[in-house]
């Protein structure tokens, strides 16, 4: 809460707190300016970050779970990359991004892009029952991936190039009220389809053969996690731009802040420990009283890959707090 | 076939593994009967099959041949839930989940019985309290599984599948990685199991001495030859024990 009103009260233009409250409780106020930012660019641009980033550490918890790695997130599988050929495939190839219609499409593209990585990821690993080559396998399909993304960049024109490179960057303030009412509704379908299988995650940390034997339909479970982790990563990636680490790392905190490895307490606290961790993130991105605006992805993996050091460095062997 | 004396029936079983077009079969027309409350013990060198029989028994592994009934139900036929509820397993797999408690683990028994939010209704609980109860894990119920012993370890696995209360307990080499004090003592409490709750337990063991005093019944598994099933008594006295184990001779304990 007191990070939503940092994220809303912080920015190029100086608000004051109280002018703030003012307007969000809805007295009239003399300042059209102060309003018109206040609603049509930092409530979407903080609303924006709390869902990206609840979505992006709930689909890392969902990976690491389902293929009983620590290392699993939705960028290291190479979902991410998917995603990313999915739009590059829509904006370099020239159908740009303009008008509502372009939201919808780059939305679906980048869905599909995580959807197919993820759908041979997932294929590759019931073939190999080895996770450390599993990963190997998300690297090099993130590997491929890029290279196409990278072929088809040579062949595009300049103007098409620097739209994808923007969005590589990463950006929680680009969205619109309109596209905001497709962001929501989208994760907190991804959400609600992962919340639904909480059960079987807990009984998949028993590995596979006891949790069938426990009676669950482990294909089902899979191709249910499969499909939530692809909307959620897909669709962050389609409206934010790739924005690393945070899928990796939040499960993590969660689990040596709770000691827990019960997914009924560790899914909400991945998509609280997210929304914030992508809310401070934000706010340092916009660099508090100047005019700059940093790319989200720098922040997140600046700020965010010494944490994760330290903590696997205090707690020694990750693994074992890991599942 | 009355199905009220035997929890589970074979009829010409064929296990092993199946990699496209070659067949590598590890034991073949297997008549196999498990009665009801009785403690089995399968005997065998390594890489004869064991894991691989207990493994298709419990419905994880493709069948080559034949057929599997469990109370008279063939296995292909039950729903997931419906068959956890009657079949639960302890296999060699390790577990590494360190974040889970001894009570968390065994809780996982009740799965089958759960709805999908997992809440325990007292039934639940009662079984649960129970199972650790006849473990006599009570004092390890808030330890992380990390933090105990591979034999305590070993009792709370047995404690979760209690807590699923099938009729029916299936478990692979449940002795392996103990000290000589804890293979005892977990085959004397599945021993005890068999007694206090009629449950019928299959385990499959290389501890030849403790399940020849303890279980009811021998299978005896063998390179190629078909599987011998027997008491003990009688499968010491037509010398397939010896056969099979010259070591017991050598040693002459």
């Amino acid at each position: 809460m007191v990070l939503i009103i940092l994220s809303i009260s912080l920015g190029s233009v100086n608000i004051s707190i109280a002018e703030i409250a003012k307007i969000l409780l809805g007295s009239p106020t003399e300042n059209t300016a102060n309003y018109n930012i206040l609603f049509s660019y930092r409530l979407p641009k903080t609303l924006t970050s709390v869902f990206a980033g609840a979505a992006l550490g709930f689909a890392g918890l969902q990976m690491q779970t389902l293929f009983r790695n620590p290392l699993a997130g939705p960028f290291v599988l190479g979902i991410s990359s998917g995603a990313s050929l999915g739009v590059a495939l829509l904006v370099l190839l020239g159908v740009g991004i303009n008008g509502a219609l372009a939201y919808w499409g780059m939305a679906i593209a980048s869905i599909v892009g995580s959807l197919t990585v993820l759908l041979m990821v997932v294929l590759v690993s019931v073939r190999l029952k080895d996770s450390m080559s599993l990963l190997l396998v998300g690297l090099m399909f993130g590997a491929f991936t890029s290279a196409i993304v990278g072929v088809m960049q040579y062949f595009s024109t300049a103007e098409d190039i620097q739209n994808f490179l923007f969005w590589t960057f990463g950006a929680t303030g680009n969205l619109s009220w309109t596209e905001l009412q497709i962001f929501i509704p989208i994760i907190i379908i991804g959400i609600s389809l992962g919340y639904w299988q909480a059960k079987p995650l807990n009984a998949l940390l028993m590995g596979d053969y006891y949790a069938q034997s426990m009676g669950l339909r482990i294909k089902n479970v899979r191709l249910f996690l499969v499909i939530s982790t692809s909307i959620l990563a897909g669709i962050v990636t389609a409206f934010c731009g790739p924005i690393a680490f945070l899928g990796i790392a939040v499960p993590h905190i969660s689990r040596i802040l709770f000691k827990t490895s019960n997914h009924f307490v560790l899914i909400p606290a991945t998509l609280l420990l997210g929304a914030c961790l992508l809310l401070v993130c934000d706010i340092i991105a916009q660099v508090p009283y100047s005019d700059l605006i940093l790319p989200i992805n720098a922040v997140t993996s600046l700020f965010g890959a010494p944490v994760v050091i330290w903590l696997i460095l205090r707690r020694k062997n990750i693994s074992k707090t890991f599942g | 076939m009355d199905n009220f004396s035997h929890i589970m029936t074979t009829t010409d079983l064929s296990v092993g593994y199946k990699n496209g077009k070659s067949v590598n079969t590890l034991m073949e027309s297997l008549t196999l009967r498990i009665p009801k409350g009785k403690f089995i013990a399968l005997l065998g060198a390594n890489g004869v099959g064991k894991s691989t029989l207990i493994r298709t028994l419990a419905n994880l592994h493709p069948i080559l041949k034949g057929e599997i009934c469990l109370k008279g139900k063939n296995i292909k036929e039950y729903a997931s839930k419906e068959f956890a509820q009657q079949l639960s397993l302890v296999l060699t797999d390790p577990v590494q989940s360190g974040n889970l408690t001894v009570y968390e683990l065994v809780e996982m028994g009740r799965f089958p019985f759960t709805n999908w939010t997992g809440k325990l209704m007292p039934l639940d609980q009662e079984k649960i309290e129970n199972a650790i109860q006849l473990c006599e894990i009570s004092y390890l119920k808030e330890q992380k599984i990390t933090e105990i012993s591979d034999g305590q370890l070993q009792k709370a696995m047995i404690a979760r599948a209690l807590a699923q209360d099938g009729e029916l307990m299936l478990l692979d080499e449940p002795t392996v990685h103990l000290d000589a004090n804890n293979r005892y003592t977990i085959l004397k409490l599945l021993r005890n199991l068999v007694d206090e709750t009629q449950k019928s337990i299959l385990i499959s063991t290389h501890q030849v001495e403790i399940a020849l005093k303890m279980a009811d019944e021998i299978w005896l598994a063998n390179c190629g030859e078909n599987m011998k099933c027997g008491t003990p008594n009688e499968l010491i006295k037509n010398g397939d024990i010896e056969r099979a184990f010259p070591y017991l001779k050598k040693l002459d304990l």
